[in-house]
């Protein structure tokens, strides 16, 4: 079992569509990325600049309009004290979320990462604390002589009336909710990465699946055994059978089995692939039922067209079980890859015809027709479909149209 | 001497299940080797083989309908690649149902089966028979 420690969305990338809210406006769309992401706090900022301009412009006004004291040693202190104000709320907004994103860049083990985070907020009220004193609100002691008692007295309590204002404040401004979102959408993140992951293992468990499954259907008791059982035979009445029988099965088997492995990671193989495989197969049904006629066509340059594995000749096993073991006398199969345009978008025809018995005769559950469009559906999203039809020559084609991509294409 | 009947439609299992009973029962002669339902249906009609070797899965009818059809008139064995149809196949009044590849052991373990079913049949006609004539001679020294 994997053991999830992160989410897997990356540190500056988009929330997942479900978590991100569609407000318009600077805050709402720093919502759409992580807590404390670059972009995140880009956008956050923005949302800040506004109100920082606005408050700018009311100390301004009221710099001009409060009677400052007159010229001299004070002066000076006293209009210090506006843009002050105006630094320790800038700092206090600024100071710690930059430092919180800088945090998140190391990408450290969630526990690590919320403590520091919350760390470089408190830092953040602690600097923009340490700058209050330089904002005065009265009490400075007058110049020329030591102050008296009252005054140093009554400048403590000032310091202490500054501290117990601002904390709140200060605390306030830093973003406390900030810090309770980042921990709740880090809980959602975390619950979705686990929800994609557990979908991602089912997809793939499905898919192995349906691969075992049809693999299963071809080698199992009816082809695997009816063909030793011939090149049995053949051994003693045409050895020259027996080799070619031998030969085919040998190329189906080596061309067949790797696809079922869990390590053949890729979900597509070349159609070249395939049509060998299916070759190799049609020739040991037929060096089994010489009354059997095959033609597989391809342009050479379809060969390299991307398709999930183990799916035609899923269709072809169909269509000789169904179609040409019923049926008396001479009979064919028909294998062809063509390429139609559907708009602007290439597709691939795969069709496989046969002259059998038809319809009427289908007997099977039709597990494996089943089987195809799911693993369709899953791989294609609706993009690809199957379809069967009644051949007026008699005899049944089944088709498969899939977006058209090489393997170079689906690989990178 | 006892016949039979071989159905399958690739030639090479005819041929193959033909050698092998030759080898297990040589003086059991085969009079037909049909490679569809139909016609070893007809066959076991028209020449009354003592047993009929069938494949479940050939052109036009199956074994097992062959079976049906031919109503018990004959002794059936099947042969096929599928074991999914064993119970149908007993419930048909099968002698046996053999998987293939056909082993040379297994064939014979058949055939075995196969004779001592002929040769229970005779011993009861001849068994029936002596009865018959016991009956007789007994039936006037009572009256």
């Amino acid at each position: 079992m994997e053991k999830v420690t992160q989410p897997r969305t990356g540190n500056d990338d988009p929330l997942p569509h479900s978590m991100a809210t569609r407000l318009a406006g600077w805050s709402a769309r720093a919502h759409q990325y992580p807590i404390f992401s670059n972009t995140w706090f880009v956008y956050r900022m923005r949302s800040f600049r506004a109100p920082l301009v606005t408050l700018a412009l009311v100390l301004l006004v009221l710099a001009v309009m409060v009677p400052g004291p007159r010229p001299g040693p004070g002066f000076l202190r006293f209009y210090f004290t506006f843009p002050a104000i105006w630094l320790v709320v800038a700092t206090a907004l600024g100071l710690g979320r930059s430092l919180a994103v800088l945090v998140r860049r190391h990408r450290w083990s969630p526990r690590r990462e919320a403590a520091s985070i919350v760390c470089a907020l408190l830092f953040g009220v602690l600097a923009a604390l340490s700058l209050t004193p330089f904002v005065r609100t009265g009490g400075d002691p007058v110049e020329g002589r030591a102050p008296t008692r009252l005054e140093i007295e009554e400048a403590r309590e000032n310091r202490m009336v500054n501290l117990v204002i601002w904390f709140p404040v200060l605390i306030w401004l830093a973003g406390p909710f900030d810090l309770v979102a980042y921990l709740r959408q880090r809980r959602l993140l975390h619950e979705a990465s686990l929800q994609a992951q557990a979908e991602h293992y089912k997809n793939q468990r499905n898919e192995l699946e349906a691969r075992l499954s049809v693999l299963a259907a071809q080698v199992e008791p009816h082809f695997l055994f009816n063909t030793l059982s011939g090149v049995r035979a053949a051994i003693l009445s045409d050895p020259g059978r027996g080799i070619i029988m031998i030969d085919h099965l040998i190329d189906y088997l080596r061309s067949t089995i790797p696809q079922l492995r869990a390590d053949h990671a890729s979900k597509f193989v070349t159609l070249g692939s395939q049509l060998d495989s299916v070759k190799a197969y049609l020739g040991v049904i037929q060096a089994r039922m010489p009354r059997l006629i095959v033609h597989v066509e391809c342009a050479p340059e379809l060969r390299d067209a991307a398709i999930p594995p183990l799916m035609l000749i899923s269709l072809v096993e169909n269509a000789v079980k169904h179609g040409i073991e019923p049926k008396k006398g001479p009979a064919s199969i028909h294998v062809t890859a063509d390429c139609t345009d559907a708009g602007d978008t290439h597709m691939l025809e795969l069709t496989v015809a046969d002259d059998g018995v038809g319809f009427g005769a289908v007997t099977g559950s039709g597990i494996g027709l089943t089987n195809i469009r799911e693993r369709l559906m899953h791989l294609y999203n609706g993009a690809a479909a199957l379809s069967l039809r009644a051949r007026a020559t008699g005899g049944v084609a089944a088709s498969i149209v899939l977006p058209l991509h090489t393997t170079m294409d689906v690989d990178t | 001497m006892p016949t039979a009947i071989i159905a399958d439609d690739e030639d090479l299992q005819r041929s193959d299940l033909q050698r092998l009973l030759w080898l297990a029962w040589p003086e059991l002669e085969i009079v037909a080797s049909c490679e569809d339902g139909d016609e070893a249906l007809a066959a076991i009609a028209g020449l009354h083989p003592d047993v009929a070797f069938l494949d479940i899965r050939m052109p036009d009818m199956s074994g097992l309908e062959v079976a049906r059809a031919s109503g018990g008139t004959c002794r059936i064995v099947f042969t096929t690649a599928y074991d999914s149809h064993a119970i149908e196949a007993f419930d048909l009044g099968a002698l046996d149902y053999l998987i293939k590849p056909v082993t040379q052991a297994r064939l014979e373990q058949a055939v075995t089966r196969v004779r001592s079913q002929l040769g229970a049949g005779t011993d009861r006609a001849a068994l029936i028979k002596t009865l018959v004539e016991l009956d007789k001679r007994i039936r006037p020294a009572a009256q």
